[in-house]
């Protein structure tokens, strides 16, 4: 049975709504229809979390005339015949302003069966190979695009490093219908791999030797023989990350508790996730559209030396819409969910308009 | 079967492995699949010389010692090779142009100095001790068997050759791979001929050390100063 399209309402800004679309990709839609819609915005989650987590997010940037798009990316939240199952998370999420309002939900609301989905999840992660939520991230855009209006594609964490492989795909001119991106916008994008926290000085040095054997030609081969290591199917625990999310305690709590965000991740998967990054990294000259990048230099889920490689890489295209902010001494791995949100969501919306004034909507 | 023909059939297993998989990891399919083969060959490269040695060829492993002669040999001739390598960039008629050389690093993943140490490392120490127990010990051995001691040390030399043709190739205009690839032909021939000699692979491995790490040496001067 194909689940039908839901509207989501919110009380407090009664024009905006988020609507979920079924079709080849689920995914929901947040537009306000009391403004123009000027551009269109299709913005992937991290690791471990889900869509919905990035509505509040995606309520703001619909006040400001921006439609967003969110999916679950695959291994991540819910899909198939579990969809509906969630869409009082998706509810609370939309609504609410501040974590202690989801807080609130979560306790009151019956998380019956967030178990098995993750569960479920899990055993999708085990052997996803992670372009084809690269894939998806194109198909949403390719569908977004239909409305001829600015295109930006974003994402936070694992998200953002999907959406920099979307643009970059979408961008290349071998594509039978590339698409060109009004912008990119990263948030903490996972372009370096870190160690856990509790791994030790030996954990880090064996990822940072593998990082750099990868990315050293002539010595991939030892590289493919060091990633056999992550071949191994072993749970990881990933609990640690829902402290380092936030710098507000409730927006941890929030991140612990939630329903939909694992707890465990198998390590092939963080395996595969390592030759993305690669991917990234080696791709980034083609890169050469404007890009919005927030990253706390001391993220502790995420290695900030990715972003300052990438960066680096970026140098070709040294565009003066491009703004790049590593946030000194600062560790919230979710900078959006942190003390700094408002100011990184104006300076993101911000140049979103900058964007759009140097990029007029596409005319058919 | 006679010790001729099993030579023949080690050096066919052998030769071609690092040639195959440096062109698959470079050339026909880079990326996962290339990584993956070119990772093969290695251990391939790495394991066959022991397993044919013990298994086939039913001969005990032994771990040569370096003689005193031999090490001073090696000293001489790795000091005069480094020499040559340190003093090339000055004999050119015009000063060695870094731009080409730093594309060619950022493209190959060693422009930053951390994964230029990295590679230097590697390639002066285990790359070095795998190709002397390779191609100076357990290739020299076959073809010695199979063409004679003489041409053994320039078919071992060849062989040598073959796979760094095939990196240079990926990176480097025709002319640098001719000029590149004579002078790892150089190396190889001199590195058989001191096994040939001392019959041992330790006075070839510090040559070879010597010379790496001035060409390292010489590569850091370009990149880094």
């Amino acid at each position: 049975m194909t689940p039908s399209d839901v509207t989501l309402t919110n009380e407090e800004f009664p024009t905006i709504t988020a609507v979920r679309r079924t079709g080849e990709v689920s995914r929901w839609i947040v537009s306000d229809s009391a403004v123009e819609t000027c551009a269109e915005m299709v913005f992937v989650h991290g690791l471990c979390e889900h869509a919905f987590r990035f509505l509040p997010l995606a309520r703001r940037l619909a006040r400001q005339g921006v439609r967003v798009h969110l999916f679950h990316q695959l291994g991540h939240g819910v899909h198939g015949a579990d969809v509906e199952r969630f869409d009082w998370l998706a509810q609370s999420y939309f609504n609410g302003r501040r974590p202690e309002d989801v807080l609130d939900d979560l306790e009151d609301g019956a998380c019956d069966g967030s178990a098995e989905v993750c569960a479920g999840a899990e055993r999708v992660m085990r052997s996803l190979d992670l372009w084809r939520n690269v894939e998806r991230a194109e198909a949403v855009v390719r569908a977004a695009s239909i409305s001829r209006l600015p295109l930006f594609v974003g994402g936070h964490s694992l998200g953002g490093l999907v959406a920099c492989l979307a643009a970059q795909r979408l961008a290349d001119e071998r594509n039978a219908e590339p698409i060109v991106l009004a912008g990119v916008t990263l948030l903490s994008p996972g372009l370096r791999p870190r160690g856990s926290p509790r791994g030790g000085w030996f954990e880090q040095a064996v990822v940072s030797l593998s990082w750099r054997l990868g990315r050293i030609t002539v010595l991939r081969p030892l590289h493919a023989l060091l990633s056999l290591v992550t071949r191994i199917p072993v749970e990881i625990d990933v609990q640690w990350a829902s402290h380092a999310i936030s710098d507000l305690s409730n927006e941890c709590q929030l991140h612990a508790i939630d329903p939909l965000i694992l707890d465990r991740v198998p390590l092939p998967f963080l395996g595969r996730i390592e030759a993305l990054m690669l991917a990234a990294q080696r791709e980034a000259t083609k890169l050469t559209v404007a890009i919005w990048l927030a990253a706390g230099e001391s993220d502790r889920v995420v290695d900030t030396r990715g972003v300052e490689e990438f960066c680096h890489s970026l140098s070709g295209n040294a565009s003066a819409a491009n703004q790049i902010q590593v946030l000194s001494g600062f560790a919230p791995h979710d900078p959006l969910r942190s003390s700094r949100a408002e100011e990184l969501t104006g300076s993101l919306i911000d140049w979103i308009n900058a964007c759009l004034r140097r990029s007029p909507p596409r005319v058919r | 079967m006679r010790k001729r023909q099993r030579a023949l059939w080690a050096l066919l297993l052998l030769v071609p492995a690092p040639s195959i998989g440096a062109w698959v990891g470079l050339h026909a399919a880079p990326g996962r699949i290339g990584s993956a083969v070119w990772a093969v060959s290695k251990v391939w490269l790495a394991l066959l010389p022991i397993v044919w040695w013990r298994f086939v060829q039913r001969e005990p492993i032994r771990v040569s010692k370096p003689s005193r002669r031999g090490m001073v040999v090696a000293l001489v001739s790795g000091c005069a090779g480094a020499a040559c390598v340190w003093l090339a960039p000055f004999m050119l008629p015009n000063p060695v142009d870094p731009v080409p050389l730093r594309a060619l690093a950022n493209e190959a993943g060693f422009a930053t100095r951390g994964n230029y140490l990295l590679i230097a490392a590697y390639i002066c120490t285990a790359n070095a001790l795998l190709e002397e127990y390779v191609w100076r010990w357990f290739t020299f051995v076959q073809c010695e068997a199979v063409f004679g001691r003489i041409v053994a040390v320039f078919a071992c030399g060849l062989f040598f050759t073959i796979h760094h043709a095939i990196v240079l190739a990926r990176y480097c205009d025709p002319a640098m791979v001719v000029l590149g690839s004579l002078g790892v032909f150089v190396g190889g021939v001199t590195w058989s001929s001191l096994y040939l000699r001392y019959r041992s692979v330790w006075p070839g491995f510090v040559s070879h050390v010597l010379v790496d790490v001035a060409i390292f040496a010489v590569g850091w001067k370009v990149l880094f100063s």
